[in-house]
Parts: structure tokens; C-alpha cells; sequence
């Protein structure tokens, strides 16, 4: 799914190098929790695998058929824009139809990602009904509720029409969903500059599901959210890779939340980084 | 009045920019690039020049020539990308420079003052065609490009995830910011053009909505600008340009005021 290859990189394209001789490879259905101190390059090496920067030397390859992202909290985003969460997720989900073009950056299209086309919007498990809609789920609480909903997979599209988006009559129903998932029905009709940190937060998580992504690429995704919403999260996220195998990385500073949840943990320190298990990881903490 | 063809003309094409500006306008503010609109308004003065050098029609020689400033500061954007408040000063010059070097040669076909300041006069029928022309299309690209365009200023990283092609769309969207300027320059003119494409926004922007609410509203403020506007202009026989903007600011000052007001009395209701 992922592919880094003796990758370098610095901003300037020269050393010294931010990150330096990095590789690390992510088969599907894995959940990798991304560590290291501030400034590291966590969020650097994240915006390689996304195509937003090119490796200086070496490669980042990812071959996922839909990357759903949700970036750094910043607290600038959208914060004096004029736009609704509703908005927000509709022309997100508009867009999701208009994929014609290659994505950024150098994707390998493996036998995976060709198959998987199909898989988008497919028909979904009998039990997707509109209980899905907020007022069904809006009481629910903890993990079993965020976890439950899937993540607004329960759209239709005849024939798997690849890279297609949900039709538009399906797309209100899909978003009532995403944000039922996230506890946040209510906010339907609020502007994304009015939600607190923690709830924008979420908003951009219940986003980065739709259009069924078969790669999560998280950066920080429970900073600013509350403890029971990081137990929220995190259980949801953990939920979203065990049960319907989606590939996850996530950057984290949240350790305990690391080594609970992920399968490996990529450790960065001083622009290298190596791959261990949780367990590992948790002596090396106690060790250093 | 509304018997002389002039006066047809001027407020037909009135309405056409203040629908067309704020759709474009829009975008602008919202990706903090009003700058550029300013930068692009005054560089068309250079294709108005040229038009009236060369015997073109002025309106299409400047959206020509502020497509070609537009898609140049695209590309220096994407070349120079911490500098692009030098950039926009660079290609100002460049066109205010070739347009007070072609007015002051004596060596136009007609006078540019129209073009300064706006005039309801000059609008002929063949500019009302092209105007009508240039906003039909603009309005319909941005309709189509609407998600494209409004996830490109509110989330750009996002937007290149879902497979939006950012650089062409920046591209196709300088465009469509020389269609707006090309067919606002006849009546406003190009000195206050910009006021034609933020101040309804900004105005919008007070109410604190969504997107399309913002959008709608913006247009109805551009709408009560320029026809204020124009009937200022026409009555005190001024040029509609300076009536347009002072008319943006207004509404603006009434909006803003109007929300303080309605704040103050909503906060003593709950008090
Ligand atoms: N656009 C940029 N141009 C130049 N330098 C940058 C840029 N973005 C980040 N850097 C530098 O690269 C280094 C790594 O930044 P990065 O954001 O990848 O760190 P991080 O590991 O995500 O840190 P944090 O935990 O604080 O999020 C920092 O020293 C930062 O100053
Ligand atoms: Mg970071």
C-alpha cells in the first residue's frame, strides 16, 4: 500500500537533510502509528506519501485507490471562511465523482488498487438501512456508536462506476451519516469557523471517510479533542482496521494511544526512522 | 429615461457585472487574493489601450490582455512562491506602464478617459453583445467548476487529494477574472473595478453564513451598488465609476452597522 524507498528530503533540496535515508514499507489492512519529537518530520514525511512534495532522492509510493487525509490541526483552516460543515462534506463528496484525472504524486497502481475501482460506493451489507440517520444515532454514545455506522459506505452505485462519486440524490443521506458517526448531527448547519478545535476535528475525520477510502493518512488526528473523544476515535479508528481492514497511518503524540491501537510504530528521531513492534516500542520509552 | 438606448445599454450591462463580479469576486477574497483583482483592473487599462491603438474593440482587448497578465502572475506565483506581492507590483507596472505610454503618444483612436472612469455613454450594442457574451460563459464556467473552485479556496490539500487539477483550474480561473474586469471596464471603470469585486463580497462576508448564502447575498449587494450607482451618475451627471464605488462602501458601512445594531438589541433582549 505504502512504499518508501531510501528517501531523502530537505526543503531546500540540499543537506542537510530533514529526513534522511528513510524507508518503510505499509501492507494493506495495517494500522501505523507515525512517532517522534516536534519537528522531526512526521508531518513532512506525510506530505511526500500525499504528493504534495517530491522526495529529493529515493521514492514514496502509494498505491491507494481513494486517500482520505485529515491534516495538522491548524487553527487558521476555514476558520474565517464563510462555509458550513453541511458544505463542507457536500462539494466534498461532489468532488469525489469528478476524479478524472491522475492524483498528485507517483502512485503505483498495483493489481490492488485496479480491482478495488469496483469497490467504490458498492452495493453494501443488508444491514445498511437508513438507521443511519441522526436522530437513530445521535443518542448513542462511546465507541459502539462511532464505530457502528461504517463510514457512510452505504451508498449504491450500479455497475461500480470507477472512481465515481455517490449520486447526488444519495449524498445528503451519506452526510448525515459521516457526521452521525462523529456525534455531531447537530452541527449540521454550523459554520466550520464557529465549531471548537476538538469538533472541526472530528468534522475533518467524518470527511476524510467518505468516498470509502481504502488509505487513512492522519496527522494528529485527537489533538484538541477531549479525552472521551479521543477514546471515541481512537476506538473508531481501531474498529475501521480490524473490521473492514482499512490501512491506516497516523502520526501521534498521543504514545499511550499508539501502542494501544496500531499494529507498528515508525519511530522518528534526528531525520531517521525505524520500524518496531508496539511492544518494542513501549521498552524502548521505559528503557530511554 | 429608460427611452434612450444609451441608458438600455448601461443598465443592461449593469446587471450582467453585478452578477458576473461577485461570483468571481468571491473567490478572490476568500483566497486573500483582492490584490490581484486590483493588480489585473489596473493592467486591463493596458488592453484598453492597445485596443484603441490598434482599432480593436477595447473590451476584448483587454480581456485578452488581462488573461495573458492573469495566466503570467499564475505562473510567477507557482515560480516565486514567497513573493508574490513583488509579483503583482511587477506586472501593475507592466501594464499601467504600456498604458500611460500609449495614451500620452497622442496615437489612440479615441480617448481613454471613458476607461478611467467609467461612463455610461460609450455602452454601445456591440459592447452590450460582448458583454453579455463574456459574462454568459464566465457564469456558466463558474457553475460548473463551482465544488472545484470552492474547495480549491477553502482547502486546496484536499481539493488535490480528490484529483482536482489545482494548477489548470488557477489557470482557467484567471480567465475568468479578465472577464469580469473586461466587462465591468466600460461602465465602472478601471479605478474602482476592484470595488466592483470585493466590496459586495466583503459586505456578504458580514453576515456570517455559508457558502452559497454568502454567494447569493454578495450578488444582491453588487446588484443594489451598481444600480445605486447608476442612478446617482446619471442624476448628478457624474461618471458612474466613483458613484459605483462610494455606493460599495455604503452598503458595507449599512451592513456592518446594521449587525452591531441588531447584536446590541438581541444581547439586551437576553439581558
Ligand atoms: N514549508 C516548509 N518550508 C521549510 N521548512 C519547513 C516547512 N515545513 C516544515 N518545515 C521544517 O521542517 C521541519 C519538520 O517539520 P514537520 O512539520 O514535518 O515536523 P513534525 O514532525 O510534523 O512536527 P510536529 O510534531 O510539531 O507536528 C521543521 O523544522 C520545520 O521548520
Ligand atoms: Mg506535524
Amino acid at each position: 500500500m505504502i512504499c518508501v524507498n531510501d528517501l531523502f528530503f530537505s526543503y531546500t533540496d540540499a543537506p542537510p537533510w530533514l529526513l534522511s535515508d528513510i524507508s518503510l514499507q505499509v501492507a494493506g489492512g495495517e494500522y501505523i502509528s507515525v512517532v517522534g519529537d516536534n519537528g522531526s518530520g512526521k508531518s513532512t514525511l506525510l506530505r511526500l506519501l500525499l504528493g504534495f512534495l517530491r522526495p529529493t532522492k529515493g521514492t514514496a509510493e502509494v498505491g491507494a485507490r481513494r486517500i482520505g487525509y485529515v491534516p495538522q490541526r491548524q487553527d487558521s483552516l476555514g476558520a474565517d471562511f464563510p462555509i458550513t460543515v453541511y458544505e463542507v462534506l457536500y462539494s466534498y463528496c461532489k468532488l469525489l465523482g469528478k476524479r478524472g484525472a491522475a492524483p498528485p504524486g507517483p502512485y503505483a497502481d498495483g493489481p490492488a488498487a485496479a480491482s478495488a475501482h469496483t469497490g467504490a460506493f458498492s452495493p453494501q451489507k443488508p444491514d445498511a438501512t437508513p438507521a443511519h440517520a441522526p436522530d437513530a444515532h445521535g443518542s448513542s454514545t462511546g465507541a459502539g456508536g462511532i464505530g457502528a455506522g461504517g463510514s457512510g459506505t452505504d451508498s449504491t452505485v450500479a455497475g461500480g462506476i470507477v472512481g465515481g462519486g455517490p449520486p447526488a440524490a444519495r449524498i445528503p443521506a451519506l452526510i448525515d451519516a459521516a457526521l452521525a458517526q462523529v456525534d455531531l448531527s447537530g452541527k449540521k448547519r454550523a459554520l466550520i469557523g464557529d465549531l471548537s478545535g476538538g469538533q472541526h476535528q472530528k468534522v475533518l475525520l467524518a470527511r476524510a471517510l467518505l468516498g470509502d477510502p481504502d488509505l487513512l493518512i492522519l496527522d494528529e488526528p485527537s489533538t484538541g479533542v477531549d479525552p472521551s473523544g479521543q477514546e471515541e476515535i481512537y476506538a473508531f479508528l481501531k474498529n475501521l482496521n480490524d473490521t473492514r481492514g482499512l490501512t491506516i497511518l497516523s502520526v501521534e503524540h498521543n504514545l499511550d494511544a499508539a501502542i494501544a491501537n496500531s499494529t507498528k510504530i515508525f519511530h522518528m528521531a534526528n531525520g531517521h526512522g525505524h520500524i518496531c513492534s508496539p511492544r518494542q516500542f513501549a521498552k524502548e520509552m521505559l528503557g530511554g | 429615461m429608460l427611452r434612450y438606448t444609451f441608458m438600455q445599454n448601461a443598465l443592461l450591462a449593469s446587471l450582467l457585472i453585478a452578477i458576473l463580479c461577485p461570483c468571481i469576486g468571491i473567490f478572490l477574497v476568500l483566497r486573500k487574493f483582492s490584490l490581484i483583482g486590483d493588480t489585473l483592473a489596473h493592467a486591463s487599462l493596458a488592453g484598453v489601450a492597445l485596443g484603441l491603438f490598434t482599432g480593436v474593440n477595447p473590451i476584448l482587448g483587454a480581456f485578452v490582455f488581462t488573461s495573458v497578465c492573469g495566466a503570467l502572475i499564475e505562473f510567477l506565483r507557482g515560480a516565486f512562491r514567497k513573493h508574490t506581492d513583488l509579483i503583482l507590483s511587477v506586472v501593475m507596472s507592466l501594464g499601467v506602464g504600456v498604458a500611460i505610454t500609449l495614451i500620452s503618444s497622442g496615437k489612440l483612436r479615441a480617448g481613454a478617459d471613458a476607461f478611467l472612469f467609467g461612463s455610461i455613454l460609450t455602452v454601445t450594442r456591440g459592447d452590450l453583445a460582448l458583454v453579455a457574451a463574456l459574462s454568459l460563459v464566465a457564469v456558466l464556467t463558474v457553475g460548473l467548476l463551482y465544488h472545484r473552485l470552492l474547495y480549491i479556496a477553502y482547502d486546496e490539500d484536499a481539493a488535490q487529494i480528490l484529483g482536482v487539477r489545482v494548477k489548470l483550474i488557477n489557470y482557467v480561473f484567471s480567465v475568468l477574472v479578465a472577464c469580469a474586469i473586461s466587462v465591468s471596464i466600460r461602465l465602472v471603470g478601471v479605478l474602482v473595478l476592484s470595488s466592483m469585486i470585493s466590496l459586495p463580497v466583503a459586505a456578504a462576508i458580514q453576515l456570517g453564513r455559508g457558502f452559497k448564502v454568502t454567494l447569493l447575498a454578495s450578488i444582491a449587494f453588487s446588484l443594489a451598488d451598481i444600480l445605486l450607482g447608476l442612478a446617482g451618475s446619471t442624476y448628478l451627471g457624474v461618471a458612474p465609476g466613483g458613484f459605483t464605488a462610494l455606493a460599495g462602501v455604503a452598503v458595507l458601512l449599512v451592513v456592518i452597522v446594521g449587525k452591531h445594531a441588531w447584536r446590541k438589541t438581541r444581547r439586551r433582549r437576553a439581558g
